[in-house]
């Protein structure tokens, strides 16, 4: 039994893998609907412990340091509440972020520590500026009210909310760009093995509107959670589990809404399901993330898996390809049976020879490529899986 | 590096001025809450101040140990505020033991008057007390058979009254006995006796109450005299001071000062105005020991109407007599009944209550109400109806109503971002209790838990549903 595989020209010239080269650190992370939320539920996490310190700080500890004038003037409650969760917010998606990719310990929390800085001042001098502002948004009457540090109002502080939430994007925002400009320009901190490339003002635009929108719309939602909770009676009707739901709600939206975990963090990868060679495996992709296609078939020679002819693969029967995009693509080369099953679905990519070009489908995560005919049948896999497994 | 370090150097600067440290202590944190509270600001015009306890050290100071009923507490979720105060003398600053009860206060919350509150007294004084009963005995007490003197009778001896009185045998408590027509005197007559035991008490009253006696009723003059020559008498001053002694007062007639045949209502405005200066004076004179004054009407009024509210006001011949300014007193008015707007106007300027009685219950009741135990220190707990009421900083003012003019304002401010956790009320309890701040880490680590179980499942789901649809197991090889 030949169970050698060999790699293609493309894989061969491949850098070899390691972890300086190939920092990912999503093991529990599998590419499916839970990569979504995995980050959201860290920042929601964070956010929650915030709530939790503030708590501790003020109910716990603030008579204590009231007592030795460490405790802080009442009018800087908000501003402390507010900017804080922003800081630690932002703290937290830059963290989690150089977590994933391995980042040096020290760019992991400088990086992170410039964001949580950058949301928390911002989110502080937005504060104040707005508070100077709010006597002139009431009527005379209700001035007195409006300046009340001790008022509980949506509708004054719906805007602070708002500010800080976009401050809290901004941070990310801002120390990402600095992160891939020092990376591109000064090499420090490079994720990966290759510099990143400058990115369109379109995609910079694009990257400020999901940060910045995705602070704003996150720290609204946890505005009206707090509203609600903390307005009814009926739903606890104090501001104790408002203000903790409000925090994770933040967070939680900040996660969801400003980054995901990006599709360059993964690898597809083939693996072997029939009983001969079970198991085997190998990437789509390249390192430096440049296109390729491996080949699957019999040709004892060359090709990227070879998988014994006698189960019903011909010698050059399938490829996989994968573009820059991170769009990966099953093709029928043979006249062989080709077909692609997922769930309720099947794909015939048998090659015909009517056609100018094969025929290839979209793949997604299991889907499984059986190849051949009646009792020689050989079965292979397309999985995404870290990038870390290469 | 340089600028580095001065980068680092303004954001520190920064912080520390945002920051802002409190060096005051007020607005000082309510332990248990997010809330703050300002000192207490008494009414300066108040006969004795009243002390709200806004901090622990406030409580340790006056060596309060139940420190954590002693500071403020506050739940927003039930809308509740709980105070403790002390009476304090505004001049020596010490502190000032009177009776008190939930009728004779006044709540309000933000100028809302409260209604669902409660008053608990804490530390029954120990000092002594000195009741000076002073009972009419004018010849309108004994007509009919005696039938007033004797209800005066019946209510000093019953058992209650005696008991409160004397209500230990420490020696602390003493009782003087007068009576007054022309004259006021002791009862039975003789120099003025302090009585401290119950058997000499009952004997003094049994002797000497139902004796006849006659005369005109020179009221004003018998409370003039016991708010001044009465207690400055070397036995009772002697009495006062070696227990620490509160003289009350209790002035009992059936009638009207009447001073001589041809009095009307009207001669009484001038007499009574000199009575209220007098007496007014003796209070601000008194010291820890300020004398406080009840006077109690047997009978019924004479005349619809009450004193005029207002308690710098002087009496004039409309407010005291209504229309009967030029009425005759003897043998006119005083038939009808008693001149309670006198007694009221006593009362008010004595620190004390006026009370219009026909029964000897309804004189037992008087004389234990001013009997009552005093108290070093009280506890107020109030609930607004609510809780949107503790949205924003609120004024909770303390007024007395009766004894003493007294009222304090305070003035808390909730935080507007969080709260302490809620507080819980135990099945049949009318006042919630304080949760725990380690109820927070309930909150927290189920929370977390959930998190971390969730950032588990997508890899644990994944892998099941590859393990149940044979993804993770090799096929059977071919026979």
């Amino acid at each position: 039994m030949v169970t050698n595989c060999r790699r293609g020209p493309a894989a061969s010239s491949r850098p070899v893998a390691s972890s300086r080269l190939i920092p990912v650190n999503i093991y529990l992370v599998p590419y499916t609907w839970i990569r979504h939320l995995v980050v959201a539920l860290n920042v929601g996490g964070a956010a929650l412990l915030g709530w939790y310190v503030f708590e501790l700080w003020i109910v716990g500890l603030g008579p204590t340091f009231h007592g030795l004038h460490l405790y802080w003037n009442q009018a800087f409650e908000g501003t402390m509440f507010l900017s804080g969760l922003a800081g630690l917010i932002a703290f937290t998606s830059v963290l989690s972020e150089g977590s994933l990719r391995r980042r040096m310990m020290l760019w992991r929390m400088l990086y992170a520590g410039l964001a949580g800085a950058i949301s928390f001042f911002s989110t502080v001098g937005t504060y104040l500026v707005f508070r100077m502002l709010v006597p002139y948004m009431s009527t005379a009457e209700y001035a007195e009210v409006v300046e009340d540090s001790s008022l509980v109002t949506l509708r004054y502080t719906l805007a602070l909310w708002a500010l800080a939430g976009v401050m809290s994007g901004l941070g990310p925002f801002v120390a990402r760009k600095i992160q891939r400009f020092a990376a591109r320009t000064f090499g420090f901190a490079v994720d990966g093995s290759v510099r990143p490339v400058a990115t369109t003002w379109s995609d910079r635009f694009a990257e400020l509107f999901y940060h910045t929108g995705g602070g704003f719309a996150a720290a609204v939602f946890g505005a009206a959670a707090w509203q609600l909770l903390g307005q009814y009676d009926k739903l606890g009707g104090d501001l104790y589990l408002a203000s903790a739901a409000a925090a994770f709600i933040w967070g939680f939206g900040h996660g969801l809404l400003t980054w995901g975990i990006p599709d360059d963090l993964y690898a597809g990868w083939i693996r072997i399901l029939s009983a001969e060679r079970y198991g085997l495996r190998i990437p789509v992709d390249r390192v430096d993330g440049a296109p390729s296609e491996r080949f699957v078939g019999h040709f004892p020679r060359g090709l990227d898996m070879y998988m014994p002819a006698d189960n019903g693969v011909a010698e050059l029967h399938t490829s996989f390809v994968v573009d820059r995009q991170h769009n990966y693509a099953v093709r029928g080369l043979s006249i062989q049976p080709t077909v692609v099953k997922r769930f309720l679905e099947k794909i015939n990519l048998a090659y015909d020879a009517r056609r100018p070009a094969p025929l290839e489908t979209q793949l997604r995560m299991g889907d499984r490529i059986v190849m051949g005919t009646g009792n020689d049948v050989s079965e292979v896999e397309f999985l995404l899986l870290p990038k870390e497994e290469m | 590096m340089r600028a580095g370090l001065r980068v680092l150097a303004v954001f520190g600067a920064v912080l520390a001025l945002l920051v802002a440290c409190q060096n005051s202590v007020h607005p000082a944190p309510v332990v248990g809450s997010t809330y703050r509270i300002d000192d207490d600001r008494p009414d300066p015009e108040s006969e004795i101040f009243l002390d709200v306890f806004t901090t622990g050290d406030e409580c340790a100071r006056q060596k309060i140990n139940e420190t954590t009923i002693c500071r403020p507490m506050v739940d927003r979720g039930a809308g509740e505020v709980h105070l403790s105060f002390q009476f304090r003398d505004r001049d020596t600053d010490q502190p000032f033991f009177i009776p008190l009860s939930r009728d004779q206060i006044m709540v309000s919350h933000d100028r809302a008057r409260q209604e669902s509150y409660e008053l608990i007294p804490h530390n029954p004084r120990t000092s002594g007390q000195l009741y000076v009963v002073i009972i009419d005995g004018s010849g309108s007490m004994y007509e009919n058979d005696g039938e007033r003197i004797k209800k005066v009778y019946k209510a000093l001896m019953s058992k209650e009254v005696v008991d409160a009185f004397f209500p230990a045998a420490d020696g602390k408590t003493g009782v003087l006995l007068l009576q007054f027509s022309n004259e006021l005197t002791q009862l039975g007559g003789g120099d003025l006796k302090v009585i401290q035991d119950k058997a000499e008490y009952r004997q003094l009253v049994k002797d000497h109450l139902l004796v006849k006696r006659g005369g005109f009723t020179h009221l004003y003059k018998a409370v003039r005299e016991g708010m001044t020559s009465v207690l400055v008498d070397k036995g009772v001053r002697q009495f006062i001071a070696s227990r620490n002694a509160q003289p009350t007062l209790i002035a009992l007639t059936d009638g009207f000062n009447n001073e001589e045949g041809s009095d009307t209502c009207g001669s009484n405005v001038p007499r009574l105005a000199q009575s209220l200066d007098v007496v007014k004076k003796a209070r601000r004179a008194g010291g820890t020991a300020k004398p406080v004054l009840y006077t109690v009407g047997l009978g019924k009024r004479y005349r619809k109407g009450d004193k005029p509210e207002g308690l710098n006001d002087s009496p004039t011949p409309t407010s005291l007599c209504g229309g009967y300014v030029n009425e005759r007193i003897d043998s006119n008015l005083e038939v009808t009944g008693i001149d309670h707007v006198s007694l009221a106007w006593l009362a008010e300027a004595g620190g004390g209550v006026s009370f219009v009685k026909q029964s000897y219950k309804g004189l037992a009741e008087v004389f234990l109400t001013a009997a009552a135990k005093r108290y070093e220190w009280f506890e107020l707990k109030y609930r607004v109806p609510d809780s949107i009421w503790h949205r924003q900083s609120f004024d909770v003012r303390i007024s007395l109503l009766q004894g003493y003019r007294s009222s304090t304002e305070v003035s808390l401010h909730p935080n507007p971002w969080l709260d302490a956790p809620t507080g819980t009320k135990p099945p049949g309890e009318r006042w919630t209790n304080l949760t725990s701040l380690n109820h927070a880490l309930t909150v927290l680590m189920p929370m977390l838990g959930i998190l971390v179980f969730l950032n588990y499942l997508g890899a644990a789901s994944f892998n099941a549903r590859r393990a149940v649809f044979r993804r993770a197991k090799p096929r059977r090889r071919k026979p």
